[in-house]
């Protein structure tokens, strides 16, 4: 009972709306007068604004949101204004209307206040789902009890097991039910699955593999015949020691060798990262030098070392070649570690060997790798250092340079306020020569600091002259 | 739909775009005249105005109709009110082309032609002529 009802209640949750009201199909679909003139459909809870316009409460208030007056005579409306027209209202509900399932088959025709009732309780071609939980089809509803008698996912009683089991996968359960009963394959006696898989463990009949195949023993045969007959005289088992200890060892080198293999990639990024910052440096310390013997000497440096980086590189996969080529071709590769101990031996061994050698040349990458690290570093140290050192020299001298145009430039200007100087005649004569000496006079003045600092080369080896006629030019320019 | 007098459906088989025929009215500029006109629906139709505008080869040459077939009408625009249907824009239409007295085009049409965008919607349009 209580199952019913959530199973209900979850139906009507995932159903869509029963129907769209502006969908409806009239018996009598064109009686104008009744209709709202912005949506041409009959009204639904019909208001009237001020100006006496119905429509269609959902209508007008739309347009209200786009436009503020009456869609019809242009009045402002206040939204809050609109009222119910309560008997366009009842008209409007008392119209009679199609099922809107009229396309299924449902001929039902009632007022349309009645519509929503009718598609809750009465209409058998509304949509609906399954009830099992598992099938959910969505189906019509006068089609549901015919379809609960055949659904799939229906559930029905296994008779061996007495569990509940979905209709479509009875026949699946009954490969697996533990209640069905089993004949053993080898000894050929019969009990119930659930026992049958216990028997399988001990049924002296069953053809198993000597206990040591995994080495290489190539006997199978009954259980019974295994401990009786094989084990005494298995040459495996004469070596068994020595195998298991061999195994150990091999997967101990196996984790060594995947460890080392992360350490070198987890290197490899490091590597090209450093690289690229000594390719950078070495390009941004050319472009200050010029084609100075540095940034050659540091070019040659990452070439060597790229080259080195490369070959390196190759070695792994030349080793895992190697590992692979001996596991599809055993036989041909390695030949004396066939000759020191049998076939089976033979194996271990080699594989042993690769994977110590293959170890021991990752190591030696690694170091090779560090070394051309810490390498890398102090000459790229021993680059900026040189560098710097002579860019500091440099700042040097061009604050020399600095100070002495300085020095210049105070002598020029202290000569040019002092009028009783020795330079005079030229500065005066350059200003009474120009005919608008009145405008010109402030114009150099106020251009004068701009002017010297940007004509100050030129300054150093000539005399004001040049200066004043600079000035001149930039104002002329500017008029 | 039945179509009013003197318009006919060319195309109107979905709610996005329309196409419809309008007949120049008897005993005015147009007479005898085809013309084409091209509605475009928003999703807010009726709420907001649909683009219309006149295409195909014979643009009405009309003082309110430029020749890239944008119309200057009201309703079509700033006034337009979601009461309107399709047939009351091409009674519109044809009064506005029946009250015509000269058939010119308007005078800025080269510019507007040359620098107005395809919907006519996005034109800032100025309404200053009640008579025609």
């Amino acid at each position: 009972m209580n199952n019913n009802s959530t199973a209900r209640k979850q139906d009507q949750d995932q159903e869509e709306p029963l129907y769209d009201p502006r969908g409806l199909q009239y018996v009598e679909p064109s009686q104008t007068s009744l209709q709202c003139s912005v949506c041409c459909e009959y009204f639904t809870e019909p208001v009237s604004a001020p100006c006496g316009h119905t429509f269609c409460l959902g209508c007008i208030t739309q347009a209200l949101e786009v436009s503020p007056g009456c869609p019809l005579c242009r009045t402002k409306i206040n939204p809050n204004a609109l009222y119910d027209v309560i008997a366009l209202s009842r008209i409007c509900d008392e119209l009679m209307v199609y099922c809107p399932h009229k396309s299924l088959g449902c001929d039902h025709v009632c007022q349309r206040v009645q519509i929503g009732q009718h598609l809750k309780d009465d209409c058998i071609y509304i949509g609906t789902l399954c009830r099992v939980e598992e099938c959910r089809k969505k189906l019509l509803k006068k089609d549901l009890s015919e379809h609960m008698e055949s659904c799939p996912y229906k559930r029905v009683d296994c008779l061996m097991c007495n569990t509940k089991v979905q209709k479509s996968q009875l026949q699946e359960h009954h490969k697996t039910c533990p209640a069905e009963s089993v004949t053993c394959p080898h000894c050929e006696t019969t009990r119930t699955r659930l026992r049958h898989m216990e028997h399988i463990q001990e049924c002296p009949k069953q053809i198993v593999p000597c206990t040591l195949s995994e080495f290489g023993c190539p006997w199978t045969g009954p259980r019974f015949d295994l401990t009786a007959t094989h084990i005494p005289q298995c040459p495996y088992e004469a070596i068994r020691g020595f195998l298991e200890q061999n195994k150990q060892r091999v997967e101990s080198l196996e984790q060594e060798n995947k460890h080392l293999r992360t350490i070198f990639h987890d290197l490899r990024p490091q590597v090209q990262l450093l690289r690229d910052q000594i390719g950078s440096l070495s390009e941004s310390i050319q472009l200050m030098t010029g084609p100075g013997s540095f940034g050659d000497s540091m070019h040659g440096f990452v070439d060597t070392n790229q080259y080195q980086y490369h070959s390196q590189q190759g070695a792994p996969s030349r080793a895992h070649g190697a590992i692979l080529g001996y596991d599809s071709n055993g036989a041909e590769n390695e030949l004396h570690g066939l000759e020191r101990s049998g076939s089976g031996l033979g194996t271990v061994g080699d594989t042993h060997e690769l994977l110590i050698s293959e170890n021991e040349r990752i190591r030696s990458e690694i170091e090779t790798l560090t070394a051309g690290l810490a390498s890398l570093e102090l000459k790229q140290n021993m680059a900026i250092m040189t560098e710097s050192m002579r860019m500091q020299e440099e700042v040097q001298s061009l604050r020399a340079v600095c100070h002495g145009l300085r020095m210049q430039m105070h002598y020029l200007l202290l000569e040019r306020q002092n009028p009783h100087g020795p330079s005079p005649p030229t500065g005066g004569g350059g200003g009474g020569g120009v005919s608008n000496s009145g405008n010109n006079g402030p114009g150099i003045k106020t251009h004068g600091p701009g002017t010297s600092s940007g004509g100050r080369p030129l300054s150093t080896s000539g005399p004001p002259r040049p200066r004043f006629s600079d000035g001149l030019g930039r104002q002329d320019t500017k008029l | 739909m039945n179509p009013p007098a003197g318009v006919d459906i060319i195309d109107a088989n979905d709610f996005k775009v329309w196409k419809l025929g309008l007949a120049g009215a008897p005993a005015t500029l147009y007479e005898g005249e085809k013309f084409q006109l091209e509605f475009n629906f928003g999703p807010n139709y009726p709420l907001e105005s649909p683009q219309v505008l006149f295409v195909g080869d014979n643009v009405p040459i009309h003082p309110h109709i430029y020749s890239n077939g944008h119309i200057c009408l009201d309703v079509l625009y700033n006034h337009w009110s979601p009461v309107q249907t399709v047939a009351s824009i091409c009674l519109s239409l044809q009064s506005m082309l029946s009250s015509c007295t000269s058939k010119e085009r308007p005078p800025d049409n080269a510019t507007y032609v040359k620098t107005a965008r395809s919907n006519p919607k996005h034109t800032a349009w100025a309404f200053h002529d009640d008579t025609v």
